[in-house]
């Protein structure tokens, strides 16, 4: 593995992602949306802070999750299925350097995309405050925490994006792979819900060892939900600094595994 | 002289319903330095495939194949290759230039080296006035030749071409036997697959002849042809003599 090769891989893998109309679709739609969200937040009669970080975190997820899903799947699966990838691969570039560097600069694309919907949105929302009476702060707001809080969304949508390079290396179809990262995106922003309910005993009685089977799979899969910081932002709560750190390490790790797992798939894939 | 290609007793299969469908059958053949070697078969005989173990895109079942000495799984085995593929396809958004610089730095140029060189390779190939548009929108005669200018980027002494011809018009088809005789005065060694007989006739000093995953014939063209044959009736009648083995 080459940290210059992975470089190139990268840059171009930027510059196909960022020329591309998806990405440039998504980036115009999520641009109508804040012109919306100012619109709807004066409606709601009180706590429109909350409001105000639900949307806006709502448009960065969003936006970001049709980046990975309709970006970065048939960016791959294009390369593996129509033979894109030869042309990277006939160069002395091996095929670790081809996934690191597709993961990058896909990676890349995602962090530029979400920059640019955070500072929308942070610039829509400031505008909104001053010029919409009814429109307030989110309470307690700290820079600090919002900042912890986009890391970690990122950080959600790269755990998605290897598990979509996962699934496009070890599928033969684009469909599939967009199919099984949705199906993951959902279980993984659903389980602790599910739990959480479980847990509550109000609605439904489970085993200890049920709930226990439950709450393993809810890190396989992975734990999106516990990258969710919103209600921190939103309530302007101390961040549980201890969690945090062990989430992030969680959410690296997984990255890694993934990556692993990714690579030994590819390493084994025949381009024909 | 030293062997650019050799390739030992390749034998690859794919799966194929329930079972696996054998297509290289113990493929032999070594390619000298500074020569140009015709690949040819029907379609479907296992060009490709070959050229694809070479490359390293897919594994052979058993045997050898080396790239000037090293196996197609060592990356540094690409460094002295220029690759065509049959059908190139590329980033459509990328333009001319941006394929070329990645091409090039990645085969171990300076950025400076890679400028340098690009507008000689392109006006060569004449599409230097579309260096700088994506390559979504040129035609598919111009991705052939895209193609070609990023195989040769970084003047490699190897080049395989599958199917070059393919896609181009008689202009393109000159212009690139042209290039090709050129490069073979530069004592370049081209490997290039083909089933359009008359390119081969002009442009080979040895052929190969593949069908059905096997080689029936390896060896220089005067000795294929018999006295006074056309090569496209030699092809047909030991394509035919073969049969379906």
């Amino acid at each position: 593995m080459k940290s210059g090769n992975i470089g190139l891989v990268a840059g171009i893998t930027i510059k196909e992602g960022l020329r591309n109309r998806a990405m440039q679709g998504i980036l115009a739609i999520m641009l109508l949306l804040c012109l919306v969200y100012i619109t709807i937040i004066p409606m709601f009669a009180f706590d429109t802070g909350k409001v105000v970080v639900d949307l806006g975190f709502a448009f960065v997820t969003l936006a970001g999750l049709a980046i990975v899903v309709f970006l970065g799947i048939a960016l791959l699966t294009r390369d593996i299925h129509q033979r894109t990838v030869c042309m990277i691969l006939s160069r002395p570039l091996s095929r670790t350097d081809y996934v690191v560097g597709k993961y990058c600069g896909l990676a890349g694309t995602v962090l530029l995309a979400v920059l640019m919907i955070v500072l929308l949105t942070v610039v829509t929302s400031w505008l909104g405050i001053r010029l919409i009476p009814e429109m307030n702060p989110p309470r307690n707001f700290s820079w600090g925490v919002l900042g912890v809080g986009v890391l970690f969304q990122y950080l959600s949508l790269l755990m998605l994006m290897a598990v979509a390079f996962f699934f496009a290396c070890l599928t033969t179809s684009e469909y599939l792979s967009m199919l099984f990262t949705i199906c993951v995106y959902v279980i993984g922003n659903s389980l602790e819900t599910i739990i959480d309910v479980i847990q509550s005993g109000q609605f439904v009685n489970v085993g200890a060892g049920y709930l226990a089977l439950l709450k393993v799979v809810s890190w396989v899969f992975p734990n999106l939900s516990a990258f969710d910081l919103k209600v921190y932002i939103a309530y302007g709560l101390p961040l549980p600094w201890h969690q945090v750190v062990w989430t992030g390490v969680y959410g690296l790790l997984y990255i890694g595994l993934l990556a692993v797992a990714t690579l030994w798939v590819f390493k084994r894939k025949e381009i024909t | 002289m030293n062997q650019a290609i050799h390739i030992t007793a390749v034998e690859k299969s794919f799966p194929h319903r329930l079972g696996r469908r054998k297509v290289l059958h113990g493929i032999s053949l070594s390619i000298q330095q500074g020569e140009v070697y015709g690949f040819i078969g029907p379609n479907g005989a296992g060009k490709s495939t070959l050229i694809n173990t070479i490359m390293g895109f897919v594994r052979a079942d058993s045997g050898e194949a080396l790239v000037h000495g090293l196996p197609p799984s060592d990356p540094s085995s690409r460094r002295a290759i220029g690759y065509l593929p049959e059908n190139p396809r590329f980033y459509e958004k990328l333009t001319a230039a941006d394929l070329l610089l990645f091409g090039g730095r990645a085969s171990g140029m300076s950025k400076a080296q890679v400028r340098q060189d690009m507008d000689v390779l392109l006006d060569r190939l004449e599409i230097l006035h579309v260096k700088d548009r994506p390559i979504g929108t040129y035609s598919k005669g111009m991705k052939q030749r895209i193609g070609l200018a990023l195989a040769m980027i970084h003047d490699p002494s190897t080049l395989i071409l599958d199917e070059p011809m393919s896609g181009l018009d008689p202009i393109g088809r000159n212009l690139l036997k042209k290039i090709i005789l050129g490069l073979k005065a530069s004592g370049k060694t081209i490997f290039f697959s083909t089933h359009i007989l008359n390119d081969v006739e002009t442009l080979c000093d040895r052929i190969g002849l593949i069908h059905h995953g096997r080689m029936i014939y390896h060896g220089p063209i005067d000795d294929f042809l018999e006295r006074g044959e056309d090569f496209e009736e030699r092809f047909v009648q030991r394509i035919q003599a073969a049969g379906n083995v």
